[in-house]
């Protein structure tokens, strides 16, 4: 691959940031080469990087200024390989979900809007494994994709008030998991019991951008199972 | 373990440090951190305190008293303080004693004053930072986020008193808002029309009375910018983004790690300070400046702030712990 090719754009995010953009055929062809150059860099060891933020088609480069500049930035992105992902460096999840959960079911919704049978929506979203595109919003929110064509569903209408923690939900072709009690406007297809977000910062999973996800359909008595070994 | 109660905590008091480690926010925590970096840092190092250690930052007027003899210094824009009601100066360090009680009260409501101390507040650290942010219901003595409240007390662990400190006239930050904000143009910078980044750069904007620790929220002249679907992106700090309305918002230290809106660029590191203890109604405007420049002179003025540091001669240099 012809790295520095998949690069449409680098621009000033600031005095000490520099923001990358990438072009490919398909959101994932972009987010591909996102990650790609994020290991690349990491792999470096690079005194002066401060942080490395994904975006779906972006990559935000925080430096230390008393130890680079962005010429150094533009150098050093020019001469880094993008790298495959090596097998320990991303992590894969599976995570329960209770399909249908009466605090969280938009399942007929989602129905009525893709024409797909209420089964079809919940085999639909367990057939796929996802890529964590980019997380932020709040801590712990994973943008994942992407989700099957058939199963591309807008946003509601108007965004709830709240959802509860663990919602699993979808959106256009994205599906995510609200770490925590929140507004949202994605469409809700049930719950996941184990938490990605506690405010003491031990969240037993860390979602990162380039992790994979296989969503798992469990019962209700295998729910609350889980939701108090993990509460 | 000596303590702190909060006999008034005004409009808002949270406890604030340097920030997260910045690779949090690749895991979705927003950086925190004081909002005026500079102020936090200088009463840190009239305390004798390494630069990023945990102080107050409040607004409106503050009383507390503390348990046992310890160090404190306020700064931030004209700030008055009371020592068991005598008036004492601000911007030097103050020595109390056990049961001594301190009114901090800014001049005009809505600034932040920040209150070091000497000392280390023993409260959980999330992410490598004790600061409290309340949008993720994180930090503080019960670890929910919650702003300090009356009759809040704080455990801190003192340290011995130090040799007297204070910062002369001109080394007092300067507030005020004459000069224009530098801004680092970049981000979308190309989707915004000459014109129209002519305008912005022309225009005086108005601080709303939208404004947190997330962001200020601008108003004045709209500026236009081409539609064209984005994908959410990472946002730095004082990043200047533009909602479908054309007014301006300026990102500060508890934004969130990702968005959407197009951005015309960035306020540089060192001007964040003016603009966020800038109050509704005050006047702001922006003047364009490109990278090489800026970090020239945030290295100059980093220097002009070593200088402080390393000036006074019975003090070892504060080192700024390695996070």
């Amino acid at each position: 691959m012809r790295f520095f090719g998949r690069i449409k754009d680098i621009q000033p995010a600031g005095i000490d940031g520099v923001i990358i953009y990438f072009s490919g055929d398909t959101l994932t062809d972009k987010n591909d080469a996102v990650q790609a150059l994020a290991r690349g860099l990491r792999a470096q060891r690079l005194t002066w990087l401060k942080s490395l933020i994904a975006g779906y088609d972006s990559l935000l480069v925080l430096f230390d200024l008393q130890r680079a500049d962005v010429h150094l930035v533009y150098r050093t992105l020019k001469n880094t390989q993008p790298r495959e992902a090596g097998a320990d460096e991303h992590s894969h999840y599976e995570l329960p979900v209770w399909y249908g959960a009466p605090s969280a079911n938009d399942i007929a919704v989602v129905s009525e809007k893709t024409g797909l049978s209420e089964d079809e929506v919940i085999a639909t979203h367990l057939r796929q494994q996802y890529r964590v595109f980019t997380v932020g919003f709040s801590p712990g929110f994973a943008y994942m994709g992407e989700t099957s064509e058939s199963l591309s569903c807008p946003r509601l209408e108007s965004p709830r008030k709240k959802v509860p923690a663990g919602a699993v939900a979808i959106a256009d072709r994205q599906t995510a998991v609200y770490p925590n009690e929140s507004p949202g406007g994605w469409n809700l297809l049930g719950l996941c019991p184990l938490p990605l977000f506690k405010a003491d910062g031990s969240q037993p999973i860390t979602l990162r951008a380039g992790d994979t996800v296989n969503f798992v359909q469990v019962d209700e008595a295998t729910f609350r199972e889980l939701a108090d070994k993990h509460g | 373990m000596a303590e702190i109660t909060l006999l008034n905590s005004g409009l808002q008091t949270l406890v604030v440090d340097a920030g997260r480690q910045p690779q949090a926010q690749e895991i979705g925590f927003c950086a925190s951190g004081a909002v005026d970096l500079l102020s936090f840092e200088l009463v840190n190092w009239l305390c004798a305190n390494p630069l990023d250690t945990p102080a107050l930052e409040c607004i409106g007027e503050v009383v507390f008293s503390v348990s046992h003899a310890m160090e404190i210094a306020v700064g931030g824009p004209a700030v008055s303080v009371q020592q068991n009601g005598d008036e004492v100066s601000a911007w030097q360090s103050i020595n109390l004693a056990a049961g001594d009680t301190v009114t901090v009260s800014p001049r005009r409501l809505g600034t932040k004053s920040y209150i070091g101390l000497g000392g280390v507040l023993d409260l959980p650290a999330i992410k490598g930072s004790k600061t409290i942010v309340t949008r993720e219901g994180v930090g503080g003595i019960h670890n929910d986020g919650k702003s300090l409240q009356k009759d809040d007390t704080l455990p801190v662990a003192v340290h011995s008193i130090q040799a007297m400190r204070e910062l002369e006239a001109h080394e007092i930050p300067d507030y005020t808002l004459e000069t224009p904000l530098d801004v680092v143009v970049g981000y979308q910078q190309a989707r915004f029309d000459n014109w129209q980044q002519q305008l912005f750069f022309a225009s005086e904007y108005t601080v709303s009375n939208d404004i947190n620790r997330m962001g200020y929220r601008l108003t004045g002249q709209a500026i236009e910018v081409e539609p064209e679907e984005m994908y959410s992106e990472g946002i730095n700090c004082g990043a200047i983004q533009f909602p479908p309305d054309g007014q301006p918002i300026v990102m500060l230290a508890d934004r969130q790690t990702l968005g959407g809106y197009p951005k015309i660029g960035c306020v540089a590191d060192y001007d964040i300070y003016r603009l966020a203890q800038a109050v509704p109604g005050d006047v702001v405007t922006f003047r364009a400046i490109d990278a090489d420049n800026a970090r020239g002179k945030w290295l100059l003025w980093h220097r002009l702030e070593e200088l402080i540091f390393d000036s006074h001669p019975n003090s070892s240099h504060p080192e700024t712990e390695q996070r």
